[in-house]
C-alpha cells in the first residue's frame, strides 16, 4: 500500500455534510453488509448477532443467497445482510454474482469485510478491491485462533495505520470480538468519516489510470453507482460484465481503455488478462509482508492432522465414507428406537383419555389428531433428529470437501465431479437447499445435471420413511442396501444424461479447508433450525391428513377408497 | 495465442510451448511435478476465465506451491499454496494449464543433463 500518495477521497456522497452524533432520522434504516471470501465465517458472525438464522458449514459456498435481518444494537436498529462468499469482484459463479451485484447496487452503508486470517494473503486481494470500491468499511480479522495454530500473527494496528481502515480481531465461533466489530461499524455509520488510503500502483499503471479517468464519459455517471477509478480499474482488469455494459454506452472510451491495457501488457511483457491483477497482487503481497509475522512452527502432528491423513488416503477415505453412512443409519436406528419407546407410555395415556369420549365426529377428530401427533413424535422425530445432528456435524468438520476430493475420480466416470457431490450430500438432508446449493457449481451443464439427479436422492423425510418401515421391519443392513441402491439409481441417471451433454468446463478448483472440531452449541442450533422447518411445515400436514382420514373413516368413506385401490394394495397385503 | 480453451488444439499448443521452454529452464505442467517438491508458478495457458479463477485461489505467477497428493482413479491434485497457507483441490484438466519450475530438485536435474 506504499505511501498513500494523497489518494484519499471522501466516500459516496452523503445527505448530511456535518457529522452528526446519531443516525439521521430522515434516512432509511442503515444497511450493514457482511462480505468476504467463501468460508471465512460471515454466516457465523451473522448468527452471533442475529440469533440463528442461516446455515454455516466448513466448505466454500454454504450460503448461496443473501439473508437479511433487522438487528438492534445499543439502541440503534440496522439491517444486517449476510452475503454469499466471493473470491473477487470479477465473479464467475452465480452465488458470487449475488454478492457482487448487491455491493454494486449502491444501497450499502457499511461493509464488514470478513477475513480468514489463517489465509491472509489471499483474503487481502478482495479487501483491496473493496477498498477501491470506497464503501465505508470495517475489517474483521476472523479465525484468529486458526491463524495462531498455523503460526501466523498479524499486526492489526499496522494494518490500520497503513490503510486508515478500522480492523478488529474476531473469533466468530466463540463470539469473541463481535461486539467490538459492530461497535466500530456503528461508529462509521454515525460519524461518516471514512477516508481510506487507496492502493497506489506502479507509475505506469497509475499513469494509465490517470489518462483513462481523464476522459471518463459523463454518461456513465448515471449508470454506475461506484466511483470512476473503480470502474476504470474493472475495465483495465478485463472484467467482462463491465466491458459489456460500457461498450454499449460509450464504445469509444472502452476502446481507449483497451489500448491502455494493451500497452501496459506490452511494457511488462505479460498477457493482457493478467497484467492488472498481477500489479494488485504485488501490492497485496507488500501489505501482507508488512503486517504479518510467520513463525515457521514445525507442523505439530495433532489429532486433526492425523484425521486428515486418514481421510485423504484412498483406503481410509472409502472407509470413512462407508462408516459415516453406516453411522448415520445405526445412530438414527438405535437412538430412534430408544426415543420412540420413551414416547410410548404418554401416548397410551392420551389414548385412554380420548377413548373416554363418546363415539362421533369429535372423538374421530381427536383420535385423528392424536394419531397425527404420534406419527410425528413416534416415527419422524426419533429418526429425524439424529440424522440432522450427524449432518450438522459433517458440515462443520470439513469432511464434505474431503469426500469430494476422494470421490472426484470415480464421479467423473458418471459425468459428475467432486464438487457436485456437495449438493448431493446436502440432498440427504433436504432436496430444497440441495437444489439451491447447485448454484454453486460453475457451468450450466453441471448445474443441470445435479438438479436432475438430486430428486432421486432420499432426503431426510424420505429417509424417515425408509428407516421407519424398512428399518423397523428388516433392520439396518437392509436400510443401507436400499440407500446405496438409491444412490446407484442416481448415478445411472447421471451417466445416461451426461452422454448427451459432455463436460466442457475448464476444470475444477476448490478449497479444502482445515479439519475443524464441531462446536456442540452451533451444531445443536443448526439441528433446531432445520427441525423447526419440519415443525412448521411437515408436521401440520401429517396432523391434518390424519384428522381428515379419521373423520372419513367414521363415515366409511375410507372403505370406498380402499376398494378402488385394492388391485394395487391387496397383493401386497397378502404377505 | 491468448484466450485458448481446452480442446485438442490447445493441448497441442501447451505441448509445443512446453518443449520450447524446457531447453532453458525446467518448466513443466503442475500435473507432472513430484510429490512434496516446492515449485514456482511461471505462467498459465488457457483463457481469461481460467486465469481469473486461478488468481481467485491465490495462484499467481511467482507463487510457490507443493503437490501433496493425487486422488485415486485419476482424480484431482491436492496442492498447497505454501505462502498463502491454503490447500486446494485442482482437477487434472486445470492443473495441465498451470506451469511451474521445480525449486529444490532443479539443480539435480540440470546436473543429470550434463552427465
Ligand atoms: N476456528 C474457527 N472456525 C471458525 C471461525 N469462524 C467460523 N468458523 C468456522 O468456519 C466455517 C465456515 O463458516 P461460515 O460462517 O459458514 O462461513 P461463510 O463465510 O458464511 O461461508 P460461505 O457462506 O460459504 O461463503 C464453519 O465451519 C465455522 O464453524 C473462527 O473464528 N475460528
Ligand atoms: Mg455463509
Amino acid at each position: 500500500m506504499s505511501d498513500g500518495q494523497g489518494q484519499t477521497r471522501t466516500p459516496t456522497p452523503t445527505p448530511t455534510p456535518t457529522p452528526s452524533p446519531s443516525i439521521p432520522p430522515t434516512k432509511k434504516m442503515p444497511v450493514i453488509v457482511l462480505a468476504g471470501q467463501p468460508n471465512c465465517g460471515k454466516s457465523t458472525i451473522f448468527n452471533v448477532v442475529a440469533g440463528l438464522k442461516v446455515n454455516t458449514g466448513n466448505f466454500a459456498g454454504t450460503s448461496i443467497t443473501f439473508t437479511e435481518t433487522k438487528v438492534q444494537f445499543e439502541g440503534d436498529t440496522f439491517i444486517l445482510i449476510d452475503l454469499p462468499g466471493t473470491y473477487s469482484i470479477t465473479s464467475s459463479d452465480m452465488a458470487e454474482k449475488v454478492a457482487r451485484d448487491y455491493l454494486l447496487a449502491g444501497n450499502v452503508d457499511v461493509v464488514i469485510n470478513v477475513i480468514d486470517t489463517s489465509m491472509l494473503a489471499r483474503s487481502l486481494e478482495f479487501t483491496l478491491q473493496l477498498i477501491e470500491m470506497q464503501i465505508p468499511m470495517v475489517v474483521a480479522f476472523n479465525m484468529i485462533d486458526e491463524a495462531k495454530r498455523k503460526g501466523i500473527s498479524v499486526d492489526i494496528d499496522k494494518f490500520k495505520h497503513l490503510t486508515a481502515i478500522s480492523a478488529i480481531p474476531v473469533i466468530g465461533v466463540k463470539g469473541e470480538g463481535v461486539d467490538h466489530l459492530f461497535k466500530s461499524a456503528m461508529t462509521l455509520l454515525r460519524y461518516n468519516k471514512y477516508q481510506p488510503i487507496l492502493p497506489v500502483y506502479d507509475r505506469e499503471v497509475e499513469d494509465s489510470l490517470h489518462s483513462i479517468i481523464q476522459c471518463y464519459p459523463p454518461e456513465l455517471h448515471s449508470h454506475f453507482r461506484v466511483n470512476e477509478r473503480f470502474i476504470s480499474i474493472r475495465l483495465l482488469e478485463m472484467d467482462e460484465e463491465f466491458i459489456k455494459t460500457v461498450s454499449s454506452i460509450s464504445p469509444s472510451w472502452e476502446e481507449i481503455v483497451s489500448k491502455e491495457r494493451q500497452s501496459l501488457a506490452q511494457k511488462h511483457n505479460w498477457p493482457e488478462e493478467e497484467v492488472f491483477s498481477s500489479h494488485r497482487h504485488a501490492i497485496v503481497l507488500n501489505l501482507y509482508e508488512k503486517i504479518t509475522t510467520h513463525k515457521r512452527t514445525q507442523q505439530k502432528m495433532d489429532l486433526r492432522e492425523y484425521l486428515d491423513r486418514i481421510i485423504m488416503n484412498p483406503l481410509g477415505g472409502l472407509l470413512t465414507v462407508f462408516i459415516s453412512v453406516l453411522m448415520m443409519f445405526f445412530t438414527a436406528f438405535g437412538l430412534g428406537d430408544l426415543l420412540s419407546k420413551l414416547l410410548d407410555s404418554p401416548f397410551i395415556k392420551l389414548n385412554i383419555i380420548i377413548d373416554g369420549y363418546q363415539r362421533g365426529i369429535i372423538h374421530s377428530a381427536l383420535s385423528g389428531l392424536s394419531q397425527g401427533l404420534q406419527a410425528g413424535a413416534g416415527i419422524v422425530l426419533p429418526y429425524l433428529l439424529p440424522l440432522l445432528l450427524l449432518l450438522a456435524i459433517f458440515e462443520d468438520t470439513g469432511l464434505l470437501p474431503r469426500i469430494a476430493f476422494m470421490m472426484d475420480g470415480i464421479l467423473h466416470r458418471f459425468g459428475l465431479h467432486g464438487k457436485s457431490i456437495l449438493p448431493i450430500i446436502l440432498g440427504y438432508g433436504c432436496s430444497v437447499p440441495a437444489i439451491m446449493a447447485v448454484r454453486n457449481l460453475e457451468t450450466e451443464r453441471d448445474r443441470l445435471l445435479s438438479r436432475l439427479i438430486i430428486p432421486f436422492i432420499a432426503c431426510s423425510a424420505r429417509t424417515v420413511i425408509i428407516l421407519g418401515l424398512v428399518g423397523k421391519y428388516l433392520g439396518p443392513w437392509w436400510t443401507t442396501i436400499v440407500y446405496v441402491g438409491n444412490l446407484a439409481i442416481s448415478l445411472i441417471v447421471s451417466l445416461l444424461l451426461s452422454k448427451f451433454n459432455r463436460d466442457i468446463s475448464y476444470g475444477i478448483i476448490m478449497d479444502i479447508p482445515p479439519i475443524r472440531y464441531p462446536y456442540p452449541m452451533i451444531a445443536l442450533k443448526k439441528v433446531w433450525l432445520r427441525f423447526y422447518e419440519f415443525l412448521k411445515l411437515g408436521w401440520p400436514i401429517v396432523m391434518l391428513s390424519s384428522v381428515a382420514l379419521s373423520i372419513l373413516s367414521l363415515y366409511g368413506i375410507d372403505e370406498v377408497v380402499n376398494k378402488i385401490l385394492s388391485p394395487i394394495t391387496v397383493n401386497n397385503r397378502s404377505y | 495465442m491468448k484466450g485458448i480453451t481446452v480442446n485438442g488444439q490447445a493441448l497441442e499448443f501447451i505441448h509445443e510451448e512446453q518443449q520450447e521452454e524446457q531447453q532453458e529452464r525446467m518448466i513443466i505442467s503442475l500435473l507432472y511435478i513430484k510429490r512434496g517438491v516446492a515449485a514456482r508458478i511461471t505462467h498459465f495457458s488457457g483463457g481469461k476465465a481460467t486465469i481469473v479463477r486461478l488468481h481467485d485461489f491465490g495462484l499467481y505467477r511467482g507463487r510457490i506451491v507443493r503437490l501433496i497428493k493425487i486422488a485415486p482413479f485419476g482424480g484431482p491434485l491436492l496442492v498447497e499454496d505454501i505462502e498463502g497457507q491454503a490447500r486446494l483441490m485442482i482437477s487434472q484438466k486445470l492443473a495441465a494449464q498451470v506451469f511451474v519450475e521445480e525449486l529444490t530438485t532443479q539443480m539435480q536435474q540440470m546436473g543429470s543433463e550434463y552427465e
